[in-house]
């Protein structure tokens, strides 16, 4: 039997290899954040609202999200879209393109979060910050706009950057589809040594993440400190020692 | 559309794979929820060695996705062990371990992770003023921790204990990788089969939210139930 040599030097080289693929799965990561928070948005509406079946709905739905492992939710899209596409009257397809079936899947993983984090952040907000607005006369839309949703972002911020990175590691499964992102080329790389260097392609696979997640935490505890700064005590010195 | 016959042979399938998945769950949340307990215990206290080291192991976990620790470890973990049982000339076949153990090993590490972060939160949420209450009453602070902080902790924990144990379930979904004859195994294996992928895939995914529906169905009841008991006593509710 034999035993593998350890090749500090290939880490260097599978990061050289991997740097490129960056772009990819953060776009995955971009689009499938994105539509997911649209459609959190929407749910969180639905969640908060007085209508009764849309609020069952959005809680049937979240609940079944809840247990849905990505790697299999990935599978049925990729396996099933084209399917439920010509079930539905629509001109068949054989197979969607594997990219879809990815930003899909996580778009819907995505939405089930980020309506948890945008109910939370919205019955954060004091009720009467709501009265405050009906009071001076603003419109629906008025205090939505100019209450509801400023407070309800910054309430939001550190649940966001957690969705996110989150959403990131979950993202690592696209390669079980065959996309050629991060993880998908660092598998490609095992293949092309017939297996060798696994380890150190996967520790250079590691680095990136790791300072992937920490990149975006840290952005968004500095938003949050932008976006809290009227909230500091140092602000209000005047009226805190009248 | 396929038809209910195949569905339920699909799902049998399937649920062969079940007894894996139920133990690759709770045999990592069992043995992570003392670890987890302590260490959530550390950082709530804010001890300053101590919560900066479960932060760094905290951080480590959450910053690398399981599915390539999963890789990582397949890859790793068999031919350390190999180099090492070689070095003491022991009489063990490394190779024909169960990769079952290097699944629980990785799932063991995340959930003692998840589980610490878990418990920082609950026990700080209990009140200082429970505490210094405890103490001025006589308690001693072995007391007033066993008696006072740690029950209340954990019941603040459960939902969150739903949560990770939920996220267990989910997670091992991906011992597949390390051929583990899980429920995502089995269906993989079903649809090689029968060629009808989108049944196998779905009867999956449907026995998966169902099981996460039932634990927390089952942790719901828990939780109402220790509620009750508490404000039940108490006659008041902690905030």
């Amino acid at each position: 039997m034999s035993y593998r040599t350890f090749d500090a030097r290939q880490i260097v080289d599978a990061l050289g290899v991997l740097l490129p693929y960056v772009g990819i799965s953060l776009l995955i990561l971009l689009i499938s954040t994105v539509i997911g928070m649209l459609l959190g948005l929407l749910l969180a509406s639905m969640l908060v609202g007085r209508h009764r079946a849309l609020t069952l709905f959005a809680r049937v739905f979240m609940r079944f999200m809840r247990g849905a492992p990505a790697v299999v939710l990935l599978l049925l899209v990729f396996y099933g879209l084209p399917v439920l596409w010509t079930g539905i009257g629509l001109p068949a397809i054989s197979q969607i393109s594997r990219f879809v079936a990815v930003i899909i899947t996580f778009a819907l993983i995505a939405s089930a979060q980020m309506a948890n984090v945008f109910t939370a952040a919205y019955r954060a907000i004091p009720q009467s910050q709501r009265d405050a607005a009906i009071a001076v006369g603003y419109t629906a839309s008025a205090r939505f706009f100019r209450v509801i949703l400023p407070q309800g972002i910054r309430n939001a911020l550190p649940n966001l950057a957690n969705t996110i990175t989150w959403l990131l590691k979950e993202g690592a499964v696209a390669y079980t589809i065959g996309v050629i992102d991060l993880v998908g080329r660092a598998q490609l790389r095992i293949s092309a040594n017939y297996g060798g260097f696994a380890l150190e392609t996967y520790i250079a696979l590691a680095i990136i993440f790791f300072l992937l997640i920490r990149i975006i935490e840290l952005s968004f505890h500095f938003i949050e400190k932008k976006a809290s700064r009227h909230l500091s005590m140092t602000g209000h010195k005047e009226i805190s020692d009248a | 559309m396929p038809e209910s016959g195949v569905f339920f042979g699909t799902l049998q399938q399937v649920l062969r794979g079940l007894p894996y998945t139920l133990l690759l769950t709770f045999v990592p949340l069992a043995f992570a929820f003392l670890p987890g307990l302590w260490f959530g215990w550390l950082r709530a206290k804010k001890s300053v060695v101590g919560s900066r080291l479960v932060g760094a192991y905290v951080t480590l976990f959450r910053s690398l996705p399981l599915v390539l620790q999963m890789l990582f470890a397949y890859s790793w973990l068999p031919s350390l062990l190999a180099s090492f049982v070689r070095a003491r000339a022991w009489d063990i076949d490394v190779f024909s371990i169960s990769p079952i153990y290097y699944a629980l090993i990785v799932l063991f590490l995340n959930t003692v992770a998840a589980l610490s972060e878990v418990f920082r939160a609950a026990f700080s949420a209990v009140s200082r003023h429970e505490v210094e209450a405890a103490l001025a009453v006589g308690y001693k602070k072995r007391q007033a921790f066993f008696r006072v902080w740690l029950p209340q902790a954990v019941t603040y924990a459960l939902p969150n204990l739903a949560s990770a144990t939920v996220n267990l379930v989910r997670q091992s979904s991906l011992a597949y990788l390390m051929t583990v004859p899980e429920m995502t195994a089995r269906a993989r294996m079903a649809a090689g089969l029968t060629f009808d992928t989108i049944t196998a895939y779905a009867a999956l995914l449907l026995s998966y939210v169902v099981l996460c529906f039932v634990i927390d169905t089952i942790y719901d009841v828990v939780y109402a139930r220790v509620i009750r008991k508490m404000t039940g006593t108490l006659r008041y509710r902690g905030t």
